[in-house]
Parts: C-alpha cells; sequence; structure tokens
C-alpha cells in the first residue's frame, strides 16, 4: 500500500504534464494562413477567448476586451445567447506575406441557427501565420438625458368572473392587406401583410390553413418570429408563413386567420433605418444592407430585421428576416444584412424594412 | 260493534291518504312569491318537489302546503308528488330588473355608419328572463351633443339596436332603458383613418433633414390618437432609408439622413401623405 | 414469465375497460334535433355557426340529463355556463342533498332560431321538446310523465363552442 500511493502521484504528475504538452502543442504557432483561422475559430467553439486571441494578428489593433465582446456579445445582445457549432474555411488567396480566408460560421443561438460568413485577412509575423480581427469602435455615447415622453398604453379588463354583457374592451382590429402564395423548394409559402387598423397597440400572429382537393384541411402553420407580434396603431408587418414539402397543385384553398390581442405596450423606441440598399455580398448573393439607429435611450438588446420585397405592381414577392448579433445602444447607428432571394432580386422593384425589438430592461 | 267501528273508521283513514289523495297546485305563480299546494286529506306525508333550479324533500301536512318564495325563483316548471299524486305548475318572470346590455364595438372610428350595435337581455332580480314584450329605449349620444335615440320593442326578452357613431371624437354614452331599469356604457369614439396628411421639411441642426406632419386629422376633423405610427421615408443615392415615427400631441416628425437630393415620403398605414422633393427640382 | 405477466396485463385492461364508467354520448343517447334558422334576425346565421349550435345544444341536453339522472354538477361545465350552470347545478346538489334523482328520456327536438346578434355574441332560440321525465327517490320512481315543453334557450359563444347561458320552460299557451 505503501508503494502504491506513490506510484499513483507519478503517473498522475506525468498525465498533467502530458496534457499540458498537448495544450501547448494546440497553441502552437500556424503554419498556414488557413490553420490560423481554423485554430482562432477552434477556440472561439470551445469559448477559450485568451487562446483564441493569441492568432489575433498585432496590425488589428484589437485590445483583448474588444476582441471577447466582438466574439462573445455584450449587453445581453444575441452573441451572447450564441456559440459557434460549426465553421468551414477556404483559402482565396495566398502568398508568403498574407492570405484572405473565407470563413463559413453556423452559430447556435437562443433564436436559432445563424449563419455568417467572414473573409478574413491573415498575415505572416514572427510567431507563426495570425488573423486580423478588426473590430468596428464602438463609439461612447456622450452622457446626455435623452428625454423619453412616447405613450404607454395600460389596459384595465374586467374580471375573470362571469359577468357577461359587462363593459369590456374589444381586441384591435387588424386586417390582412395582402396576401401572395409562392412556391419555393418543394416548400408552399405564404407572404402578406397585417395592418393594426385600430387606435390601440395590439399582439398579432397569422395563422394559416390549407384546405386540399378534398375541401379537407391539410396543414396549419403560424407566422411564428416571421412577423412584427407588437402592432402599434396604423403599424403594418410583413409576414410569412412556410409549410415544408407542401406541393402548391395540393392546395385548392387558404384560409388565413389573423389573431389580435390588447396589449399594454410602449410606443418606445423608434429604431430608424437607414442608408437601406440592394447590393450583392462577397459571395455575389443580393442582399439587404442599412444602418440601425436606435433613436431612445435604452440599449435594445436583441434587434430583428424584417424586410418585405415588392415587385412593380406593388405585390409582396418575398419577406425574409434576420436578427442583429450587436445590440443598439443609444443614437449608435449598427450595420445588418438580411438576404434576398437571387431569383426575385431582379424582380425587387422596392423594399420595406421593420424592426422588432427585444430589449431586457424594457416593461413592454 | 268495536270492530267494525274500527274497521269504517280504518277504511276512512286508508281513503283518505290514498285513494282520494288529490293535490292541487296554482296553475301560474311569479318568481319569488310563495304558493300554496291543496292536498286532500289530513295527517302527514312526503312531498316531493321537483324544479328547474332545486328538489326537496320534506315531510308536510295535509290541506294546504305552503311553498314559500326563495324555493320558487327560478322561471320554469315545477312538480310535486304526494303518495304518488303529482301537480305541475309554472313559475313565470318576476318584473323586469336588470338589463344584460351588450354594447359592441367599445371603440369605433367616429362618423361611421351602424358601427354601434347593441344587444340587451331583459331579466327579474331572478335572473330570469323577462318574456312580455315591453319598450326598450337606447340612447348614444357624447357631451354636447344630441345623440341619437331609439325605442324598440322586445321579443322573448331582447331588444337591439344598430347605430351610427358620432361625427366628435371622444367617450359617447351607449344607455339603454326599460322599466325604470336601465345600464350605461361607454363607446369610445375615435379617429378614423388619417385624411390628407402633409409633411414639410427643414435641414436640421446637425446636417439631417428633419421632416414634420402637420396635425394629423381624420375626415371629420378628429386628431388622429397619439402612438400612432407615421412612416417617413427618404429615398436618395445611399438607398432608402425609413423612421417608423409616432404621432405625439398631434403631428410627428423625424430626423433623416443627410443627403444632397432626395425623394421624402410620408405615410400612415395605408394612407399615403405628400412627398417633397429634397433638393432637387420639384 | 413474460407471457404470463402479458396475459394479466391483458386481463386487467380488459377488465378495466368493462368495469370503466362509459363516456357521456355511451350513457346519454344521442339527442334528435332539428333545426331551423330561417326566421334569425337581425343577422343570418353562418352555416359553420348552424351546424355548431347543433352540435352544442345536443350535447348540452346530452350532460344535462346525465347530470339530473346522476346528481354530477361537474357534467354541466363543458356545455352550460352562467345562470343556466347555477340554476342547474343548484337542482343537482339539491337532488343529491335529498337522495332524488330524474330520469330524462329526450324523444326529440324543433328547435327555431329566433335572434341571432349582429356581433355573433349571443343566439336565443325557441325549443320544442318532447320529453318524458320520471322521478325518483333512491331507486324508488315517484313519479312519471310525458309532456310537450317548450323552452327558450340563450346561447353564447365561448373558446371553442357555445354554451348554454339561460333554458327557461314555459308555460304552453
Amino acid at each position: 500500500m505503501n508503494k502504491i500511493l506513490p506510484a499513483v502521484l507519478i503517473v498522475l504528475a506525468a498525465a498533467l504534464v502530458a496534457a499540458a504538452t498537448i495544450r501547448s502543442s494546440a497553441l502552437a504557432p500556424a503554419t498556414t494562413p488557413e490553420g490560423a483561422v481554423q485554430s482562432l475559430l477552434g477556440h472561439v467553439k470551445n469559448h477559450d477567448a485568451p487562446a483564441a486571441y493569441r492568432y489575433v494578428a498585432k496590425q488589428s489593433n484589437t485590445p483583448f476586451p474588444d476582441f471577447l465582446r466582438d466574439v462573445f456579445g455584450q449587453d445581453s445582445n444575441l452573441r451572447t445567447y450564441s456559440s459557434l457549432q460549426v465553421f468551414n474555411t477556404r483559402v482565396l488567396h495566398e502568398d508568403d506575406r498574407e492570405a484572405s480566408v473565407r470563413a463559413s460560421l453556423q452559430w447556435a443561438s437562443a433564436v436559432g441557427a445563424v449563419y455568417d460568413t467572414r473573409d478574413m485577412k491573415v498575415v505572416r509575423e514572427d510567431t507563426g501565420w495570425k488573423v486580423i480581427w478588426p473590430v468596428a469602435v464602438q463609439p461612447k455615447v456622450p452622457p446626455q438625458v435623452i428625454p423619453v415622453n412616447y405613450l404607454r398604453w395600460d389596459i384595465v379588463t374586467r374580471g375573470s368572473d362571469d359577468d357577461w354583457g359587462a363593459q369590456n374592451v374589444d381586441a384591435p382590429r387588424v386586417r390582412i392587406i395582402s396576401m401572395n402564395p409562392v412556391e419555393k423548394d418543394g416548400n408552399f409559402i405564404l407572404l402578406g401583410e397585417i395592418e393594426n387598423e385600430d387606435t390601440v397597440p395590439g399582439f398579432v400572429s397569422v395563422q394559416a390553413t390549407l384546405i386540399g382537393k378534398d375541401g379537407e384541411s391539410i396543414a396549419q402553420e403560424e407566422s411564428f418570429d416571421k412577423i412584427s407580434h407588437i402592432l402599434l396603431p396604423k403599424e403594418v408587418s410583413p409576414f410569412r408563413i412556410d409549410f415544408p414539402n407542401m406541393s402548391r397543385d395540393r392546395v385548392q384553398s387558404v384560409h388565413l386567420q389573423p389573431n389580435a390581442m390588447l396589449v399594454a405596450a410602449s410606443a418606445d423606441p423608434v429604431i430608424g433605418v437607414l442608408h437601406q440598399a440592394l447590393q450583392k455580398d462577397s459571395s455575389g448573393h443580393a442582399v439587404l444592407v442599412g444602418e440601425l439607429l436606435n433613436q431612445s435611450g435604452q440599449t435594445v438588446n436583441i434587434p430583428h430585421v424584417l424586410a418585405t420585397f415588392y415587385d412593380n405592381a406593388g405585390k409582396v414577392i418575398w419577406v425574409s428576416d434576420g436578427y442583429v448579433d450587436q445590440s443598439l445602444a443609444p443614437q449608435t447607428p449598427v450595420a445588418f444584412s438580411i438576404g434576398v432571394r437571387d431569383d426575385l432580386a431582379a424582380q425587387v422593384h422596392t423594399y420595406r424594412v421593420t424592426v422588432n425589438q427585444y430589449s431586457r430592461d424594457r416593461i413592454q | 260493534m268495536n270492530l267494525i267501528r274500527a274497521a269504517f273508521l280504518f277504511t276512512c283513514y286508508f281513503c283518505s291518504t290514498l285513494c282520494l289523495a288529490q293535490l292541487h297546485g296554482p296553475g301560474r305563480v311569479p318568481a319569488g312569491t310563495g304558493a300554496t299546494l291543496q292536498a286532500a286529506g289530513s295527517g302527514s306525508s312526503i312531498l316531493y318537489i321537483y324544479g328547474p333550479g332545486g328538489a326537496a324533500k320534506r315531510t308536510v301536512q295535509r290541506g294546504a302546503i305552503n311553498l314559500p318564495g326563495e324555493e320558487l325563483q327560478v322561471a320554469g316548471r315545477y312538480i310535486a308528488i304526494i303518495d304518488g299524486n303529482s301537480v305541475s305548475f309554472f313559475v313565470t318572470p318576476a318584473s323586469l330588473q336588470n338589463i344584460s346590455f351588450v354594447a359592441r364595438p367599445s371603440r369605433v372610428p367616429a362618423a361611421a355608419k351602424g358601427a354601434v350595435q347593441g344587444s340587451a337581455f331583459l331579466f327579474d332580480a331572478f335572473q330570469n328572463l323577462y318574456l312580455p314584450t315591453t319598450k326598450v329605449s337606447f340612447r348614444l349620444g357624447t357631451q354636447g351633443s344630441a345623440g341619437e335615440d331609439r325605442t324598440v320593442s322586445s321579443n322573448q326578452g331582447v331588444a337591439w339596436v344598430q347605430l351610427d357613431s358620432g361625427r366628435r371624437g371622444g367617450p359617447a354614452d351607449f344607455a339603454v332603458y326599460s322599466e325604470g331599469a336601465s345600464v350605461r356604457r361607454i363607446v369610445q369614439q375615435v379617429a378614423a383613418d388619417p385624411c390628407g396628411i402633409h409633411m414639410k421639411a427643414l435641414p436640421a441642426s446637425d446636417g439631417n433633414i428633419l421632416v414634420e406632419t402637420d396635425p394629423i386629422l381624420d375626415c371629420a376633423g378628429n386628431a388622429v390618437p397619439d402612438g400612432t405610427i407615421v412612416t417617413f421615408t427618404s429615398i436618395d443615392a445611399s438607398g432608402r432609408s425609413t423612421v417608423d415615427a409616432r404621432i405625439k400631441r398631434g403631428f410627428a416628425s423625424a430626423e433623416l439622413p443627410s443627403a444632397p437630393v432626395a425623394t421624402l415620403l410620408v405615410a400612415a398605414g395605408v394612407v399615403q401623405g405628400n412627398e417633397i422633393h429634397w433638393g432637387g427640382v420639384r | 414469465m413474460i407471457p404470463y405477466a402479458s396475459r394479466l396485463v391483458a386481463l386487467l385492461v380488459l377488465l378495466g375497460c368493462l368495469f370503466a364508467e362509459p363516456a357521456m354520448s355511451e350513457r346519454s343517447p344521442q339527442v334528435m334535433l332539428s333545426f331551423d334558422a330561417t326566421s334569425a334576425s337581425p343577422r343570418r346565421v353562418e352555416e359553420s355557426t348552424s351546424r355548431a349550435i347543433q352540435r352544442d345544444y345536443a350535447h348540452a341536453w346530452q350532460s344535462m340529463t346525465s347530470a339530473l339522472a346522476e346528481n354530477r354538477g361537474d357534467l354541466l361545465n363543458q356545455d352550460f355556463t352562467g345562470t343556466a350552470r347555477r340554476q342547474l347545478r343548484d337542482a343537482v346538489e339539491a337532488q343529491k342533498q335529498g337522495g332524488l334523482s330524474r330520469r330524462i328520456i329526450d324523444h326529440g327536438h324543433r328547435l327555431r332560431v329566433t335572434f341571432y346578434s349582429l356581433d355573433g355574441s349571443a343566439l336565443e332560440a325557441d325549443d320544442t321538446v318532447d320529453l318524458e321525465i320520471q322521478y325518483l327517490a333512491g331507486d324508488k320512481l315517484l313519479s312519471s310523465e310525458r309532456i310537450p315543453s317548450h323552452y327558450v334557450v340563450l346561447l353564447t359563444p365561448s373558446e371553442n363552442s357555445w354554451k348554454v347561458r339561460v333554458l327557461q320552460e314555459l308555460p304552453q299557451p
């Protein structure tokens, strides 16, 4: 027994030394540009920020806290609730001193998978290949008082007891102002717009039932997050309802049911959508880009952008959405980019962008 | 002799309790009022009574049997049973006491045809539907206006009306009266869709374009409520910028990004306003 | 061992099925109902509403029949609301206290809609119904009668069905 314990300790010490050795080899200098990007992203995936930061080139001029904020989020933004799941890299260009590597990233987030493509410049330094990781400088909002005196709607309803016929407040009147069924990649998709026609805010959703050739209901779906759920008076939201693996031939008719509930709401914050333009991204795909400007005094944690695309007859031909992984600090523009179907890009005559917002500290 | 006398008395008693036992009811009785049953014979028996809102079993003395008003509050058919004999009678609704008034909608656009609807359900004090035909008056009025009155006859306890909303925004009294009973509801008359939104544009101090509407009114001249979304759009060389502003104190304003030349648009819901060509030639 | 256990479970399930309380639809026979909405005013009764009313009103009579026969007020919750539910629950409670019950044999209804509100929130109808009612104290039949009855009914919609709010029998004219 006296001999066993020292033996165990020796084995344990050896194992620890081995582990330390392995770790140091994982942090070994990258010998190729693609290796540098893969090492950096690998450590991001493992939530090891210091290790990932060792592959950031000095010329990035990115201090560690900025890198940390960029990769792991801050202010309860979407990145805070995300983790890198999968990445693929491809070298676009390489020479002795620098290279360009495209990384396709898939993040798992609170709102589902988020896809991102990033073209990274990689440079050779004395200690191997390093990735230039520029971080947009967050403009500091000067200390100030932003007066917010927008409306809030509070509701007093009657009790739950059975006082039938007693005074109550009606749900807001909402109306579907357009609807367009399309088929794409074997999916049946309903696109349209809904307006709150009332003078009070509402929580809205749209439910669709597909009726088959025999008159029976064959599928039912809801707009889920492809809609602005809180609609203020006269506000218009696009909606999109996807029926996966549903051929248009099977559908005889569609029954759309708009639902609205009276909810307490605030008219704040106002988010401007500036400099919207249709462009091609680095992969040559059509995207709608622009900037979001939070005109209120409180941070918006998770912005959600919804875009409605119209043809030259004013018909809704597509609705797409995207979550922005940065939070919106007051009075600070944040860029966004959402995908547009390449096959439809030429038909897009005009578009409209609306923004949903999720704010941690805001009472709705 | 005693035996014969005893047999006679027993036969009389038997017949009085069984053979001749007959029961008479009141026919009809208003709800909440007592009633009397007449049970022939003497002695005690068990009375069973079944009604639409209750049932009871108790020992009673034959003759006049009083049923208290508390047992006869629910309108409908009752059956009383004593020793296999039964009698039915009806409890009818008492006088009109309560009105359930369903007024729709709680908010209505001003000056809308037939937009206000009211259904009045007439009840007595015991929540029995009051069925006799009776006059029911409805009145919809806002402060300072004559309002609109309508009197209709009820049919099987129901009266209804359909009225136009007033031209003036604000809370309207919607009341119903009948035989001393009345109920009042509030119908909020709100501005309808904006009518002719007009904006102007000015250079803001920070170089942006400040757009601001005139007071936004509906076609009847009512102010569109604060909080209503007004969308300002600027289309310039850099693309399109939109701000969903809210009406505040009667008008909406926003700052759009600076541009040497831009087309400025304004809309609320599906209602378009004027268009401004900023920096260009109109 | 396993086949024996399986058989035992199967036997228990079978016994459970045999002794289980039957569903209400099995307890109370289907209600025959003819429906006429041609006199409805001020709003026309939609086809889907007609179907829903017939289904829910027939079900309400089945529930009421079972509730009064078995003295179970809980059976009323699905189909009755407001005054009608309160009154029928009171009747069931009172029957239970006195050891009484009543058995209704329903020979059919003629339901005629007289009022359907503009906002669709209330519907009133006349119901001419042929009923046989047996009044019982324990198992003893006290009285039995077969009578044509006339009811006025007020129904209001709930989340997914129409519920009877007023069920009031009228004297014979």
